[in-house]
């Protein structure tokens, strides 16, 4: 139920409007992530295996038309949708209130985009963060799907409303995270250890936050990947400006990428609020990860300074900036982006529902109570007395 | 990938030349063939490769497999447990040995939270098998001797084997290897080596079905429930009772206790109308309870006598021996039980 499937849209992550817009070879000359930076701290870009990536700061991204315009449209569905679900979830229509702060779909839509997408499950896996619908329509999944899996029980592919996404996809290269923090990275451990035994060029990315690197399940997923030269790159989304939020409570370290050099992983940090920043980064870790070199770090650093801190604020003054485009076109991105989630979620919400015991998984209905005595009563009835 | 006869280490070819094995080969037997049979078999723990497991269940694998399908290890039960579900995501068959099954409880969280749940969640059949040793007797105190089977049992979605025999143990677990579920194997210590377990194999390739029960022995007077190594005191209780007091006991060996088989259970009630429940495990919480619930729930008309356990107590397992002995299940408290449930 995909609301576009052509590969060439999908591989740019674009509509169909912006399509007549692309000219082949056109480039952002210039576009320069003046804000990756190496990582704060002391010992993050300390020389030895915990050495940051140098290839990670290099300044001199360009950024050809097309996927600018797709890495837009990216940010302005993610954005889209998770206001749609804002306003679901305050309609009562999603169980639960929404989490995840905002203005962050620079970290994800970026790591989606520096991914190899491919079907069949032979692509890059991502283990993406909650809400992330810009980044999940990269990999292939419909923002019809999307709504489903949040709106509609018996059809998502969890059977279940939920705010949060939980679809498991392998064969697009999907793999959503679990209540649980840190589980997922070790399940990410073994998706790539999977790779490396059979010899595959591919690599997993996984997101989790900052808090949970406090949990055991992060730290012996990481020693399982980092020991085992798993093709991981372990993103680490942390919002330090936010008073009392994590850095205070959790961790006296002044970035998680000093963590790094304990697990022998080279780490850098980035702006996430620069997506062009987050899709070097990740695409250079997953690069030398995928080359052999065993688990990358990723740290993604949101909220800092508040003027900067929207990625579609950023990338749009950056394509204005250097002329790439009219406000115009991104304006339309912006609108087509809204009305598909307007859309989709109109369709899930009229689309008939199947009746419960028909579409229950791997026989989920044990015994009821009136079962139990119905057996009783069949099983006693002919011998009794 | 088919391993020629001379190849097959020496202590791995005994079902092959015809000779008897101990539960310990049996498994070692298992994992082995299933390894030569499917080449996305390959296992994962701590201390497997060199030094071939703490038991030595994995004695010559690494040699065989080599380094990718015999993995050591970090000492993180969480992280290979939850790796192993990812690779069995990506479609390969992973068994996961934990040393003591004790040390299992850092893996809880990735085992019922993301494991057990997998299929229900839509993200697919999560076919590895979480396999161990398990219980006392060994003095090994409360960190080497404890049966985890309860702290799982109430998880859906999982599976849990406990064999008693070396046919069984061989057959459930290349069962469980093939099985698309997870699949928790726990594996007496007591029984690795015991030599009257020792017995000789069919040479041609096997499985037991997961979630079938075995009668151990036949009796028409009252019935013994129970599994692990607690069959063999059973059957020896059952042998007392017969000869010094003429009481048939039946004992059902349940093998696989998720699923767990009510019909042979239910069967053996109907026949003999008295129940006694025994486990290694303890008391409080143990699935005597479970037992008794779905008797009561499917066959309480058939009953001549009250439901009955005999059980370790509620305590940690002691260090000392003499402890010990008092704190597991003997033979004798088994034959009083059933003593006074023939009489009731």
């Amino acid at each position: 139920m995909a609301e576009s499937g052509e590969p060439s849209r999908r591989a740019a992550g674009l509509p169909r409007s912006a399509m007549p817009f692309v000219g082949p070879g056109a480039r952002v000359a210039g576009a320069r992530p003046a804000s990756m930076r190496e990582p704060r701290g002391d010992s993050a870009g300390a020389s030895g295996a915990g050495a940051t990536s140098g290839s990670a700061t290099d300044p001199h991204l360009d950024v050809d038309r097309n996927e600018a315009l797709g890495l837009y449209f990216a940010l302005a569905v993610s954005r889209a949708a998770d206001a749609r679900l804002d306003a679901l979830a305050d309609e009562g229509r999603v169980p639960l209130a929404p989490l995840r702060p905002p203005l962050r779909e620079a970290g994800v839509v970026g790591a989606a985009h520096a991914l190899r997408r491919r079907d069949g499950g032979t692509g890059d896996v991502l283990a993406p963060t909650r809400r992330a619908a810009g980044a999940l329509r990269l990999f292939g999944m419909g923002l019809n799907e999307f709504f489903q899996d949040h709106l509609a029980g018996d059809v998502g592919s969890v059977h279940g409303e939920t705010t949060e996404l939980h679809r498991v996809d392998l064969q697009a290269g999907i793999l959503a995270p679990v209540a649980p923090l840190g589980t997922v990275v070790e399940v990410m451990a073994g998706v790539t250890l999977a790779f490396r035994l059979r010899g595959e060029d591919r690599v997993g990315v996984v997101f989790d936050s900052d808090r949970a690197s406090s949990t055991g399940a992060w730290h012996e997923g990481v020693v399982f990947a980092a020991a085992r030269r798993c093709p991981m790159v372990l993103v680490v989304e942390t919002t330090p400006s936010d008073a009392g939020f994590a850095r205070p409570r959790d961790s006296r370290l002044s970035s998680y990428t000093q963590k790094g050099p304990g697990y022998g992983i080279p780490a850098v940090s980035v702006d996430g609020a620069d997506v062009l920043a987050v899709v070097h980064a990740v695409r250079t870790a997953a690069d030398l990860a995928r080359g052999g070199s065993g688990v990358h770090m990723v740290e993604i650093r949101y909220g800092e300074g508040v003027a900067a801190n929207d990625p579609l604020l950023r990338l749009r003054a950056l394509l204005l900036e250097r002329e790439a485009v009219t406000a115009a076109e991104l304006d339309d991105l912006e609108r087509e982006a809204g009305d598909r989630c307007e859309a989709a979620v109109e369709r899930v919400l009229s689309a008939p529902l199947p009746d419960r015991p028909e579409r229950r998984p791997g026989g989920l209905v044990g015994d009821r109570p009136l079962d139990v005595r119905r057996r009783w009563a069949s099983d006693h009835a002919p011998q009794a007395m | 990938m088919t391993m020629t006869e001379s190849a097959l280490p020496e202590h791995l070819a005994k079902t092959r030349n015809g000779e008897p094995v101990t539960l310990l080969e049996a498994i070692s037997e298992a994992l082995f063939e299933e390894m030569e049979r499917d080449e996305r078999v390959f296992l994962m723990g701590e201390d497997i490769g060199v030094y071939g497991g703490a038991f030595k269940v994995t004695r010559g694998f690494l040699e065989r497999f080599g380094p990718n399908r015999v993995i050591d290890t970090p000492i993180a039960e969480g992280g290979f447990t939850g790796a192993a579900a990812g690779a069995a995501h990506m479609g390969m068959r992973p068994v996961v040995e934990i040393q003591f099954m004790d040390f299992i409880s850092p893996a809880y969280d990735v085992i019922t939270n993301y494991i057990a749940t997998s299929l229900y969640r839509g993200a697919g059949p999560m076919p590895l098998v979480i396999r161990g040793p398990v219980g006392g007797g060994n003095r090994g105190g409360p960190f080497h001797s404890q049966n985890v089977e309860m702290a799982f049992f109430h998880t859906p979605g999982l599976k849990i084997v406990y064999p008693s025999t070396a046919y069984d143990a061989k057959g459930l677990m290349k069962a469980a290897i093939r099985d698309e579920s997870p699949v928790l194997f726990e594996e007496h210590k007591g029984l690795y080596r015991a030599p009257a377990l020792r017995e000789v194999l069919p040479d041609e390739d096997y499985v037991v079905p997961l979630g079938v029960a075995r009668t151990a022995r036949e009796g028409s007077d009252v019935t013994i429930v129970t599994y692990g190594a607690m069959v063999h005191k059973s059957v020896e209780a059952a042998e007392t009772l017969a000869q010094d007091d003429g009481v048939s006991v039946e004992v059902i060996d349940l093998r696989t206790l998720l699923p767990m088989d009510d019909a042979a259970i239910v069967s053996s009630v109907k026949k003999t109308g008295k129940l006694l429940v025994v486990h290694e495990d303890t008391r409080t919480g143990g699935i005597a309870g479970e037992i008794a619930m779905r008797v009561s729930e499917s066959a309480v008309e058939w009953l001549d006598g009250p439901m009955l356990r005999v059980t370790a107590i509620d305590a940690p397992v002691p260090y000392s021996g003499s402890l010990e002995d008092y704190f597991l299940p003997q033979t004798q408290d088994i034959v009083e039980a059933a003593r006074y449930l023939a009489a009731y």
